[in-house]
């Protein structure tokens, strides 16, 4: 009999190590640094502003000196959009859409500023044939190209890096709430007024704040990157906010005295 | 008379035939290799039910273990945690943190502007590491350049 009750530990044991293996989890974070361009064009901008006052009698070469840190100043400022625009691209890059939906939208974002990458290369292309005037055009240009077309690609891609962002918190706060409502039920806590009024209130918020969610979900796909989907983010984050306010309101009401 | 009988009677007695035999074998050394292989044999059979038995044991103590966690996890609807004041904290931290990056993205006037105070970096990238860090801390703005691509490219079309 002591044989069996040592070979059975012994099985058991073997048996155990193998059912529940020891996993070490290397956590790691995926943090991509963009690499940043210097731009800091202020040292450059005094240097233009010197060549421009100074009442050098030699007209051309105050000219060309002028011409020579226009040139340098556009390409660095080009250098830093597409700098800029990579940056952008690696953060959509390193996001994890939960739907294939978002995950197409994803897609397309960083498809449309990887061709603003070619924009800007065109342009630092034209920069040695550029006169004076030249620059002053082609940098007008750029400044309106940014606003009618990269500007809401970068809206469009901000929210959708903050949607996403917020799911996480959307389905850590359903969770929460279903777990709250499986211990107020099975504590029979569900009869008591307060506690049934504080837990209508909270499905209450959530559903408002799911539906605002999943309409800025909508917005996002519609490729609306206006203050529409923007407005909706907002408008559910703050009802989330509301609901767990709610869920402090029933910590406190189940035990007052934590 | 009787006494000659009694001895022809005696001699029609013969041994048990096995007695015989275990004698026979006594005799010839070969008790030993019978009875050793006798009880290999038995020691074998006896091994292998205390294997099979401890086998089984073990089995029946892992199913009930095994058994026992996935009953407890749909019998028990009590998630006690989930009123922790702190856990709940946390989460309602992470939800700040997300406003706070919302309205700033928000109450900028126009699209291009999100781009304009970071010039480089979004502020999204900042602001993504600060939830990550669950930290309340405003962006900061101490490393943006004072004069932003589109700054500078107003600046050079005049």
């Amino acid at each position: 009999m002591r044989h069996i009750i040592i070979k059975t530990g012994l099985i058991f044991g073997l048996v155990a190590v193998c059912f529940f293996p020891i996993r070490i989890m290397a956590g790691s974070i995926n943090s991509p640094q963009a690499a940043e361009a210097s731009c800091n064009f202020e040292g450059q901008f005094k240097e233009l502003a010197s060549t421009q006052e100074s009442n050098n009698f030699d007209y051309l070469a105050s000219l060309m000196a002028e011409l020579r840190i226009r040139k340098n100043l556009l390409r660095g400022v080009l250098d830093c959009s597409i700098a800029e625009a990579e940056s952008l691209r690696a953060s959509l890059a390193a996001l994890k859409p939960n739907a294939p939906d978002m995950e197409f939208l994803r897609n397309r974002f960083y498809e449309r500023i990887g061709e603003t990458k070619d924009y800007y290369q065109v342009q630092q292309s034209r920069i040695n044939d550029l006169g004076i005037q030249g620059t002053k055009d082609v940098a007008k240009n750029i400044k309106e190209w940014r606003l009618n077309q990269y500007a809401s690609l970068v809206d469009g891609s901000t929210q959708l890096i903050i949607w996403t962002k917020n799911q996480e918190l959307f389905q850590a706060a359903q969770k929460r709430f279903h777990d709250i409502e499986q211990t107020v039920r099975f504590f029979n806590l569900v009869d008591n007024t307060e506690m049934k009024e504080l837990l209508t209130k909270a499905a209450e918020s959530l559903y408002k704040a799911q539906s605002a969610n999943e309409a800025a979900k909508e917005a996002l796909k519609r490729f609306d990157a206006s203050e529409n989907s923007l407005g909706l983010i907002k408008d559910s984050l703050e009802a989330l906010s509301e609901t767990y306010q709610i869920f402090f309101d029933l910590s406190k009401a189940i035990n007052p005295h934590p | 008379m009787d006494l000659i009988k009694l001895l022809q009677k005696l001699k029609a007695i013969k041994a048990d035939p096995d007695y015989a035999r275990m004698s026979r074998d006594q005799l010839l050394g070969l008790s030993n290799e019978r009875t050793g292989l006798f009880r290999a044999t038995w020691q074998f059979i006896l091994h292998s039910l205390q294997f099979g038995s401890a086998l089984a044991l073990a089995t029946i103590l892992i199913m009930l273990i095994v058994g026992g966690f996935a009953a407890w996890k749909s019998v028990s609807h009590v998630k006690l945690g989930s009123l922790n004041l702190s856990s709940l904290q946390v989460e309602a931290e992470a939800i700040d943190v997300q406003i706070q990056l919302t309205n700033i993205v928000y109450n900028q006037p126009e699209g291009l502007e999100t781009t304009q105070q970071t010039a480089i970096t979004p502020k999204i990238l900042k602001a993504k590491e600060q939830t990550k860090s669950m930290s309340l801390k405003p962006v900061s703005s101490s490393s943006a350049p004072t004069i932003t691509i589109d700054e500078a490219l107003d600046r050079l079309s005049e």
